[in-house]
This record gives structure tokens, C-alpha cells and sequence, in this order.
């Protein structure tokens, strides 16, 4: 068991091998099922459709940690892509243009949260819930319910092109965010701050850490990752519409989740969140693969969520009681 | 200077509000959203003469129903009427409740585009019982005297899969169909209308994705049906909507299949003109939102006609499909006669030149 654990030098726990095991459980299923699965083609398009997805289970890593949560995800990311569109296109349909405004307008989506959150000392849910039906309202105002194509270059090869004509720019752009957020929550005081609020707040005040501007600063970070989830989303369908984001938001808190992020806050990780977002994106990809029929496909979706996150919170609960029982 | 920033964040925040600003001016319709302080004032007409017509939807902000509030909001400006929306969001209590509200405010008639047709049965009765026209729109409520306002979605689907079943029935492969989502009836009937027809193929496998309405889950879908299915050599989405999606989802994928949809939406007929899709059929969600509000006038000026009123609908494809179906007389097939209209006439059949002709005063309702 220790040399399995000890896998080149690195110390996987028990969690993340559940994870593991719960990946390749699905992925033999569904290649037993249609040998198409394991295709080049169907593995990397996983990764793709699921890019915008992680990034934003990135972002919401770094809020659960502290504690927190945010609602507005969801709409959010939607309000995003259709303002940062609409200018877009008003001002010269430059690529450029549309990344910044997505990453900006995510920030300052963020830094409203955060805001209502550390200087009104609202709830997380209450505040974020208040922001979510303002995003939706703002979506509908600007794009007054009409479909939006968006057809420059620079926007298509962010949603549709291939680096070296084998990787899908999605996925690159994924990878970039998945380092950032490593090096942000491993590497930096920021990070090791992430950690102590969601592990005990107070402490972390006694010790001398601003805890509101902080979480502030974790806001506004989960808004720019929103914004870069937002402009992943919105080039690779190459349009807008009302309902953009729809779905996104369950998904990214639960592939944070089962990554064995905590809801209350103090624990997660960036490799733990990122084999969440290959589950559940194996997990759909897998049941139409399998064939599974289309109106069973939600229920059989949120079984297989709620068993591995089930699974990781026994394993938590077992191994606190043996520290519990080692320190007695 | 962090103070600062997040100020200056703030600012950004507020000017995203301008992207709703100096777009489309609205029309002198009441056009009042989720507003649930809607006075009895506002409801009753200044003259007694003005038809007020209390609209009920599931939401304004899918695109289709943002089209068809548009084709009503003209002809309630056509005929004299005022409209007074409310959007229950896709919950039936609030949807229940705003019908009751027209009902106290004493509306002539209530416009229901139901979230769920057996919920809604027991308010519609009320609604009758108090003497208001009641139209319930996409989907048929077993009310007492209400009248159901549909399209022939069922047919409209089996007679798109009759027509990729004849086109395909010398080769074997598997036919794709993305539709909404379940427990709404519109993509039920479509999807019904579709599944039956292609039992008639046994050589073509139909696999079906949801789509749920949306271009970014339909595209994901299309890809991983093309992926799992390497022989498919069609792809059916219930809705112009989400075929955007499919279609992008279908190239991202290295498909090479043919593509149907519905609703003949501006965008899907350019899809046409291009050889991108390979059929389509008429809806106009603008038409139909005229076609309703025309409906519920003729009823209060108390013109009999049948409970079940039917929107015709057309089917549009380029000339070498007309060719194909009329060679295989395929315009009528159960004893449900389809009639075939080129690209440009549906572009016309859709414009509002056209449909307030259409449904002008010789316009004749289902008898």
C-alpha cells in the first residue's frame, strides 16, 4: 500500500485514489461499451467541452476553501459573455477586446461580491444570490432576449482552434489556469491565506491577516477565472443567447467537491478539482457512449456525483476519527 | 489604492449596464417583465373599447419567445389591443398566481403558455368560469372552454423523418436526434413524431441527445453523438435554437452528416441557402405570436370556431429536396397533406409584410 501511494515519488491519499478509481471505472465502462471512447478524437474532445467548466471549478476551489460560496457563477458568467459581446462586436470585433472585457467585467463581478460579502458583512449565499438574479437581469436587458453570432478570427481560434493543429486552444487556455491556480494556492501568501480563513477565521485574524480584504481579494479572484470560463464558453459556440451558462455552475461546485474540496471550508486542492472536472465530463461523455437513454441521463449523472462525494466524506470522517484516537 | 480598485471595479460594473442601452426602442405595447405590481388600473381599458389580453409565459428570455411576444405586441398595435406580460420563470405556483391575477383585474382574455399543461387545468377553469377567453399556446390543456393554440408538432416531426428515411433507407447507419429536454411537451411531440416515423427504417439506428434548449449543451451533445457514432449519417435538432450549437458541434467533431431542424428561424434559412441544412419547417415564432393575439380577437368579437386551433406550418428546403420529396410523393404521408415552400418564400412567409396578411381579415381560424 505505501509503495502504491508513494506512485513515482508522489504521495497520492486515499481520496485522490478513489477519484482515480472512479475515472477508470468509467472510462472501462464506456470503451466496453463503444471502442469509439478511447479514440484520440473523444478523449481530447472531453477536455475541450469541458474546459470552460473547469476553469470555473477553479475559481470556485479558491471561495470553498475560505468558506464561502458563490451563486452567481452561473448567470454571471452568462452576463459576462453577452456584455463583453455586445462590445465586442460594437467596437471592431477584435479578439483582443473580448478578453479583456470578459476578464474585467468577471472582476468586477467579483469584486461586487466581494464587496456585499466583507464590507456589508453579508452571507456569501445571501449576497451572491442577490447578484445572481442582478446578472440574469442584466443578461436580459442587454441581449433583449436575440441570439448574437460572433464571427471574428481570433474569436473562432480561441473556441475552435487547434495549437499544432492537434490541441485544441480550449484546452491549452485549461492548462494555463489550472498552473495559475496551482501557483496561486502553493506558492504564494495569498494561497497559504485561502487556507487559514477557510480552516479558522479567527485565528487567522489573531495572527494579524486582514480577513476582509482577503476574501475580497478571493472574489474578485473567482471573478476574473468566471470571466475566463465566460470567454472559453462564449467562442466555442460562436454566439450568444440568454441561457449561456446554463448547468455550469451545479457542475463546477460539484467537480470541486468531489475533488475533495470541503463546503465548510479549510480543505481542497487544484489536482483533487481537476480530476472532478474529468469526472463528471468522462461521466457524460460516457453515457452517451453507453447508449444510456437521454431521459435518464440526469438521474444516473447525479447518482454517480452523489456516490463518489459520499465516498470522499466517509473517508474524511474515517480518518479524522483515527486522529482523533491517535491524539487521545 | 486598493480601496481605489475596487471602486474603479464598481464603476465597471455599472457601465456593463449601458451595453443594454440605445438598442431597440420599444413599441407603445405594455410591456412590463415580471412586474407583479401591475394595477387594476393599468389592466382595464381607458374606453371600454380596448381588448385587454392578459400573456402568461414560461420566460422572456429564451430567443423563440422573445420573437413571438414581438409578433404579438403587433398585433395587439394592429387590432387595438393591450397586452400585459408576465413571466412565471418555469414555476408553476408563480404562473398560477399571475393568472389569477388577471383574473381579478377583470382581463378579457388570458394568453397561457403553460409550464406544465395539467397543472395549469384547474386555474384555466377559473379563468373561463369568470367569462374570460382563455388560449392556452404550444400545448393542448384539457380545460373546459379553453381554447388550445398548437402546431402540428408531431407531424411536422414524423414528416421530417419520413423524409431522411426515404432519402437514406438504401444505406444503414444511425440517424442523430438532439432534442430539449423531458417533461416539456413541445420537445415530447417532436420527439415522439420523430421516433415513431424512424421505426419504419429499421436499417437506420436513432440516437437521441438532450439539448436542453441550449446552443452550448447542444453543441457538446452533437459532438459526443458523432463521436460515439461514427456511421451517423444525419442529425435532426427539434429546434432552429439549438441547431446553431449542433451545427458548430457537429464541424468541431470532423462530421460529415446532414442537418435538419425546426422553427425556419432567419438564421436556419441561411443555413438553407448555404447547403449547410438540409430541411427546416416554417413556424415564424413572430407569425405565431401575431396568429395568437389575431385568435383571441376574432374570439372576442365573438367568432365561433373549434376548440384546437392550428398554425399552418410549411416545410422549406432547397429545390433538389422539393425534387426528392414531390418524386417520392412525399407531400402527403398518413393522410396529412405538407406543403413544400422554397427558401425565399419562407423568408416571406415569416416577415411581417407577410403574416399580417396572412392573418388579416379573410384569414379563416380552424372550423
Amino acid at each position: 500500500m505505501e509503495r502504491f501511494k508513494n506512485v513515482l515519488g508522489m504521495r497520492i491519499d486515499f481520496n485522490r485514489m478513489i477519484n482515480i478509481g472512479i475515472l477508470v471505472a468509467l472510462i472501462i465502462a464506456a470503451a466496453l461499451a463503444n471502442r469509439s471512447f478511447l479514440s484520440p478524437g473523444n478523449l481530447l474532445g472531453i477536455i475541450e467541452q469541458n474546459a470552460a467548466k473547469g476553469v470555473m471549478a477553479l475559481g470556485i476551489t479558491f471561495v470553498l476553501i475560505t468558506g464561502g460560496i458563490d451563486l452567481s457563477m452561473e448567470n454571471g458568467l452568462t452576463m459576462i459573455a453577452v456584455v463583453s459581446s455586445i462590445f465586442h462586436v460594437g467596437w471592431g470585433n477584435h479578439a483582443v477586446t473580448l478578453v479583456v472585457l470578459c476578464i474585467l467585467t468577471g472582476m468586477a463581478l467579483g469584486a461586487v461580491n466581494g464587496f456585499l460579502i466583507t464590507k456589508l458583512k453579508l452571507l456569501p449565499f445571501v449576497a451572491t444570490l442577490g447578484m445572481m438574479s442582478i446578472a440574469q437581469g442584466i443578461t436580459h436587458w442587454a441581449s433583449e432576449g436575440e441570439i448574437m453570432f460572433l464571427s471574428s478570427e481570433g474569436v473562432t481560434f480561441i473556441g475552435r482552434g487547434k495549437v499544432f493543429g492537434i490541441i485544441s486552444f480550449q484546452i491549452v487556455v485549461f492548462v494555463i489556469m489550472a498552473a495559475l491556480a496551482a501557483v496561486i494556492l502553493y506558492r504564494t501568501r495569498l494561497g497559504t491565506t485561502i487556507y487559514a480563513l477557510g480552516s479558522n477565521e479567527d485565528a487567522a485574524a489573531y495572527s494579524g491577516i486582514n480577513t476582509a480584504r482577503q476574501k475580497f481579494k478571493v472574489y474578485v479572484l473567482n471573478g476574473a477565472f468566471v470571466g475566463v470560463a465566460a470567454l472559453l464558453t462564449v467562442s466555442r459556440v460562436g454566439q450568444i443567447s440568454p441561457n449561456l451558462g446554463s448547468g455550469s455552475m451545479m457542475d463546477a461546485i460539484a467537480a470541486a467537491v468531489i475533488g475533495g474540496t470541503s463546503t465548510l471550508g479549510g480543505r481542497g486542492s487544484i489536482s483533487g478539482t481537476i480530476l472532478g472536472v474529468l469526472i463528471i465530463g468522462v461521466l457524460v461523455n460516457a453515457l452517451t457512449f453507453m447508449n444510456v437513454p437521454v431521459n435518464a441521463q440526469s438521474a444516473i449523472k447525479g447518482l454517480v456525483i452523489l456516490l463518489a462525494i459520499v465516498a470522499d466524506a466517509l473517508l474524511v470522517s474515517r480518518r479524522n476519527m483515527k486522529l482523533k484516537e491517535a491524539s487521545a | 489604492m486598493k480601496k481605489y480598485l475596487s471602486m474603479i471595479m464598481v464603476v465597471i460594473m455599472a457601465i456593463s449596464l449601458m451595453a443594454g442601452c440605445g438598442t431597440k426602442t420599444e413599441d407603445g405595447q405594455s410591456d412590463d417583465i415580471n412586474n407583479e405590481d401591475v394595477n387594476n388600473e393599468e389592466a382595464k381599458a381607458e374606453d371600454g373599447q380596448k381588448m385587454v389580453i392578459g400573456m402568461s409565459c414560461i420566460n422572456l428570455s429564451d430567443a423563440g419567445l422573445v420573437l413571438i411576444k414581438n409578433g404579438a405586441d403587433k398585433a395587439a398595435e394592429d387590432y387595438n389591443c393591450e397586452l400585459v406580460w408576465k413571466a412565471c420563470e418555469g414555476n408553476l405556483d408563480t404562473q398560477i398566481d399571475q393568472i389569477r391575477g388577471f383574473i381579478q383585474q377583470g382581463v378579457d382574455a388570458i394568453w397561457i403558455d403553460s409550464c406544465d399543461v395539467a397543472g395549469v387545468v384547474d386555474v384555466v377553469n377559473e379563468a373561463t368560469d369568470a367569462g374570460i377567453i382563455v388560449m392556452t399556446a404550444g400545448s393542448k390543456v384539457e380545460g373546459n372552454e379553453n381554447y388550445n393554440l398548437v402546431y402540428p408538432d408531431y407531424d411536422d416531426a414524423y414528416f421530417a423523418a419520413t423524409v431522411i428515411g426515404e432519402r437514406y433507407k438504401d444505406q444503414s447507419g444511425t440517424i442523430g436526434l438532439i432534442v430539449g429536454n423531458a417533461g416539456n411537451l413541445v420537445s415530447e411531440n417532436r420527439q415522439q413524431g420523430y421516433t415513431d416515423a424512424m421505426k419504419n427504417y429499421p436499417n437506420l439506428k436513432l440516437v437521441t441527445g438532450m439539448g436542453m434548449w441550449d446552443a452550448n449543451t447542444s453543441m457538446t451533445v452533437a459532438e459526443d453523438l458523432i463521436r460515439s457514432n461514427p456511421d451517423m449519417l444525419h442529425m435532426h435538432i427539434i429546434a432552429d435554437g439549438m441547431s446553431y450549437g449542433a451545427y458548430e458541434g457537429i464541424k468541431n467533431a470532423g462530421g460529415d452528416v446532414t442537418i435538419s431542424s425546426n422553427d425556419g428561424d432567419t438564421d436556419a434559412l441561411a443555413h438553407l441557402e448555404n447547403g449547410e441544412y438540409l430541411l427546416d419547417n416554417v413556424v415564424g415564432n413572430e407569425r405565431l405570436g401575431y396568429w395568437g393575439i389575431v385568435i383571441g380577437h376574432r374570439l372576442y368579437e365573438n367568432e365561433t370556431m373549434v376548440r384546437d386551433q392550428f398554425l399552418p406550418t410549411y416545410k422549406v428546403m432547397g429545390d433538389e429536396m422539393i425534387e426528392f420529396i414531390e418524386d417520392n410523393n412525399l407531400t402527403e404521408i398518413n393522410s396529412t397533406a405538407y406543403e413544400l415552400v422554397t427558401i425565399e418564400e419562407a423568408r416571406k412567409i415569416v416577415s411581417a409584410d407577410a403574416y399580417t396578411i396572412e392573418f388579416n381579415e379573410s384569414f379563416v381560424p380552424t372550423k
